[in-house]
């Protein structure tokens, strides 16, 4: 199945006396690498919370496809959710199992393959991830480092269309940051998915991306190629990019 | 706001009202939307399994010291008082008959709450603020079929085998008491077979699985609604414990008097 056309028009999100996204519209380019960046607190995870249907917005619409997210039934958005893969931001790894029983655990749950085959894909993918041998390490025993490496393994196990990263390099050195950031240039190559990654990191976007949105003051105030976000006139954009402070 | 005392306290036990019927309704929808899911296929009998261990097997111990002790502490206050009339013979009905109907049960529940409750609320409190339970959703499986029919299960089906057992060991105590202070041993035993029927034993064990409905979904729904970091997990974990000891003690007198 193609990856489907992600799109979003006009979303809003208060949470008590603030409003996070204030009418956030964009486009996420099928089979590409998209970015959204922007300041700490702006709302870039709480966009990625609404796109995998984990919060559910005060307004506007979220379509994969023909399916508005809003209106999916709860089996609808099920297999839907089997099309996606999320790495958490901190990995999110479930602490009663081991490296290997986490990576293998999607495809376990929905029964896709035997006990021998999810742990064989699991020792491969956490081979490929440079964690060769961590099959039965507990999660508690991991680095930040080695955590996200392992979230990425369970994130792809199920080979999904669409991926997400929410801020994947955040709390790595800068040798770990480049090694994550090819694996997801690398993933999204092999598999062709459709990758959205929340990012601050200007260096990784300017790199990987092509398609940048930014999201500032609950809106995106652009959203285009590295090389025309870098030439976009909106102050507030050049700042990000200098790494300005207000 | 109002600084009209009388106005500030009707509209503090307005909010407490409306705060207790929307915890109520929403702790009513995730027990029975649980119950539900968990008669549904697929079934996952390993998971069922492992909170059939924590739960029953793992407060074996403590459920038998509680059991025992309780029989035997109890006799000793009973004898003390039957003594005074004569109707020593009466001990060791009144010992059963008050471990099967009350004691077994109600005891037996508070302290597999005070155990596995607040280790179903911390665990999955934890597993909330680590945005576990997110990321089980976004794999597509149900996080309350996955996580909270199990243990709710296992609550229904362990608290009557655990009761059962702090029954026959409570009386066990009673026995070795009475004998100890001189009571014969034969009138103890023979007694009970005379007075106590099976229906106080059933309905005991009866009332023991709705206690173990109580404190699993309880904890459980304590911990699933979690917000806040360290601090949210260990205020599920006290609420846990808490609701359910009070939900516990005012099921138990409900269902007494509508049982017996």
């Amino acid at each position: 199945m193609p990856a489907p056309a992600i799109e979003i028009h006009d979303l809003k999100k208060r949470y008590g006396v603030q409003d996070v996204l204030k009418g956030v519209s964009f486009k996420i380019l099928p089979e590409r690498i998209n970015f959204i960046i922007g300041r700490s607190g702006e709302g870039k995870t709480v966009i990625l919370k609404h796109l995998t249907g984990l919060e559910k917005a005060d307004s506007g619409e979220i379509w994969y496809d023909d399916l508005e997210l809003s209106q999916a039934s709860s089996k609808k958005l099920r297999e839907l959710r089997l099309r996606m893969g999320l790495l958490f931001q901190d990995g999110a790894l479930f602490d009663s199992l081991s490296v290997g029983e986490n990576v293998a655990f999607p495809l376990w749950f929905h029964g896709r393959a035997s006990a021998k085959v999810s742990h064989r894909k699991a020792e491969e993918l956490l081979e490929g991830l440079g964690m060769a041998g961590s099959f039965v390490r507990q999660v508690a025993s991991l680095s930040t480092g080695e955590r996200k490496r392992v979230a990425l393994a369970r994130a792809l196990i199920m080979e999904p269309e669409i991926l997400f990263f929410d801020e994947p390099t955040t709390g790595l050195d800068p040798l770990l940051s480049y090694q994550v950031d090819e694996l997801i240039a690398s993933a999204q190559k092999t598999s062709g998915a459709t990758v959205l990654v929340v990012s601050h990191d200007i260096a990784a976007t300017l790199t990987l991306a092509h398609q940048v949105s930014m999201i500032h003051d609950g809106r995106i105030v652009a959203s285009s190629s590295p090389a025309a976000l870098k030439a976009n006139p909106n102050p507030e954009v050049q700042k990000f990019l200098a790494g300005e402070t207000d | 706001m109002s600084t009209n005392p009388l106005i500030q306290m009707v509209a503090f036990f307005g909010r407490l009202a409306l705060e207790s019927i929307f915890h109520l309704g929403r702790y009513s929808i995730l027990s029975l939307r649980a119950l539900a899911l968990s008669v549904l296929p697929p079934w996952r009998l390993r998971t069922l399994f492992r909170q059939m261990e924590l739960v029953g097997v793992n407060s074996l111990f403590v459920v038998i010291l509680t059991g025992l002790f309780t029989g035997a502490v109890f006799t000793l206050q009973v004898i003390y008082g039957f003594r005074r009339f004569s109707a020593e013979s009466m001990v060791g009905p009144t010992v059963a008959t008050a471990m099967t109907r009350e004691l077994g049960p109600v005891l037996t529940s508070l302290m597999v709450t005070g155990r596995v409750g607040s280790a179903m609320a911390a665990e999955l409190s934890a597993m909330k603020v680590t945005e576990q339970i997110d990321a089980l959703t976004v794999m597509g499986a149900d996080p309350v079929k996955y996580l909270i029919s199990p243990r709710i299960l296992a609550g229904i089906i362990m608290l009557p085998l655990l009761t059962a057992i702090a029954d026959a060991v409570g009386v066990v105590g009673g026995y070795l008491v009475a004998i100890g202070k001189g009571l014969d041993p034969g009138q103890f035993a023979s007694r009970i077979e005379d007075i106590v029927v099976i229906g106080d034993v059933y309905n005991g064990l009866i009332k023991s699985a709705v206690f173990g409905l109580i404190l699993a979904s309880v904890g459980c729904y304590m911990g699933f609604y979690t917000k806040g970091g360290a601090e949210g997990v260990g205020r599920s974990t006290t609420h846990a414990v808490v609701c359910s000891y009070v939900a516990i003690l005012v099921g138990d007198f409900i269902m007494t008097a509508v049982m017996f």
